[in-house]
């Protein structure tokens, strides 16, 4: 709440906007993609952040110019240009109105204003871990999107068959990835891996966001040679190109399942507790949030996937069966 | 003896972390190593005293335990998390000593109010002098 005297998130954001016309003069680097059956712009400081997130988009890219819903910006700069340097390195969050304003401890900020329906991704030029390797850009800055958008956007990958689909949460090492990438490369409906879209009221439905696909060294030689990578970005992981291969821009939701790797020769579906099953979304969604907890997000996501049923999905070790199988499951008990 | 308070709260344990998530509020909570093997075994309803057999159990336990164990049970009935509840049989298995880091058994609640400011860098500031005008556009004014 803003007391007598203040100066308003507006005022910062303006100031913003001064800046950057001033940091970075003339046209910026950008592209348009539809999303959620939105258009949205996506405008970058450097053509290297482009020609990234332009691969991270690759299947959402619009051809023609059209007036943009939403405006994205993404740059490099010293953030202590911006805000007090003993707030850069802290995590926090203001919220006023229409706008917010989050910071990631050390890493930059993001912003929103929904007035303008601009949306600021400033990374933090000494930030050593820097995001414009990383494989997804920025999914806070995209959350805030959807939240105005009544969309949720969720930590999970969804896949599906003849126009039904699923919701494998999951944390790491749960085989979340191997399994939606399983499904991708046996022609399965594929909405995403890692983050998704969700529709927050009404019919439930995931909406597809990146289209790449991050995984380990070890996964890729286990579930194919020669796939479509794009950059490593850690030492183990690697981001690799859905866009290759035939995505479904959304899909009707039906169950959640929840993905467990056995040493075993056939896969196995199984009853699983769906309290369980949304505590590891909510809490693996909340989570990806720049470690701001956020209560409110945590109760709209145990509130919109209440009542979904779930299960427990034991992996084979053959990834063919195990997509085999979730086709058929699918499609005969959803 | 205790099962979780299933009203209010979901509880899921995955990868050796435990979390749970009051629905009512939004609050959540995450335990460490020790307290995600606790809490679990306490969710079930395993009494704290066969709970207890199987931590004395680890190596380099120390001699406290028993009041740790008992604090860390108020700590989650003060949280709601646990109710009274029915016992279940077990509770006394081994535990895998790797999985556990030390003897601290803890809950953290994560609510939306720690990430509040003492001191807000965007609303708090001296309009004359300082914020809005950035650091660069001053020195370019002087």
């Amino acid at each position: 709440m803003m007391k007598e005297g203040q100066v308003p998130l507006s005022a910062f954001f303006s100031a913003v906007e001064r800046r950057l016309d001033k940091k970075f003069p003339g046209e910026w680097p950008s592209f348009q993609i539809e999303l959620c059956g939105r258009v949205v712009e996506m405008r970058f400081s450097t053509r290297i952040q482009a020609e990234k997130a332009s691969m991270e988009f690759q299947h959402k890219i619009l051809s023609d110019f059209k007036t943009p819903q939403a405006v994205f910006k993404f740059w490099i700069d010293d953030c202590t240009q911006y805000l007090p340097s003993e707030h850069i390195n802290a995590r926090w969050k203001i919220e006023e109105g229409n706008r917010c304003l989050w910071c990631s401890a050390g890493a930059g900020f993001i912003g929103a204003d929904l007035d303008r329906y601009t949306f600021y991704s400033c990374h933090h030029s000494e930030c050593k871990t820097h995001q414009v390797i990383a494989a997804h850009s920025d999914p806070p800055l995209f959350f805030q999107w959807g939240k105005s958008e009544d969309l949720l956007m969720l930590h999970g990958a969804v896949v599906g068959a003849e126009g039904r689909g699923i919701l494998i949460a999951g944390r790491g090492g749960a085989g979340k990835s191997t399994l939606s990438v399983s499904c991708l490369l046996a022609g399965m409906d594929f909405v995403g891996d890692d983050y998704i879209f969700l529709s927050a009221a009404g019919e439930m439905k995931a909406f597809s966001l990146f289209s790449v696909v991050c995984l380990s060294q070890d996964m890729i030689d286990a579930l194919r040679p020669n796939m479509p990578l794009l950059w490593q970005y850690r030492k183990n992981k690697w981001a690799m190109s859905a866009a290759k291969y035939e995505l479904a821009s959304e899909l009707p939701i039906r169950a959640i399942v929840v993905p467990a790797i056995a040493q075993t020769d056939k896969p196995e579906m199984r009853p699983f507790s769906s309290e369980r099953a949304i505590t590891r979304i909510a809490y693996s969604s909340v989570s990806q949030m720049l470690g701001i907890r956020d209560p409110k997000l945590m109760r709209a996501i145990i509130d919109r996937l209440t009542g979904l049923p779930a299960y427990e999905f034991l992996q084979c070790r053959d990834f063919q069966k195990n997509a085999e199988f979730l086709h058929a499951f699918i499609a005969k008990e959803l | 003896m205790y099962k979780l308070n299933e009203e209010k709260m979901f509880f899921d344990v995955a990868d050796g972390q435990a979390v749970v998530i009051n629905i009512v509020t939004g609050m959540y909570y995450g335990t460490n190593a020790l307290g995600s093997v606790v809490l679990e075994r306490l969710v079930k309803g395993n009494a704290p005293d066969e709970i207890e057999k199987a931590v004395k159990n680890l190596d380099s336990c120390p001699a406290d335990i028993h009041d740790r164990l008992a604090a860390f049970v108020d700590k989650l009935i003060d949280a709601e998390i646990l109710v009274t509840g029915e016992t279940v049989p077990g509770g006394s298995e081994p535990i895998d000593q790797c999985a556990v880091e030390d003897f601290e058994l803890t809950l953290d609640e994560f609510a939306e109010v720690q990430d509040l400011l003492l001191a807000d860098p965007i609303h708090d500031v001296d309009v004359e002098q300082g914020w809005p005008i950035f650091k660069e556009d001053e020195k370019e004014e002087e």
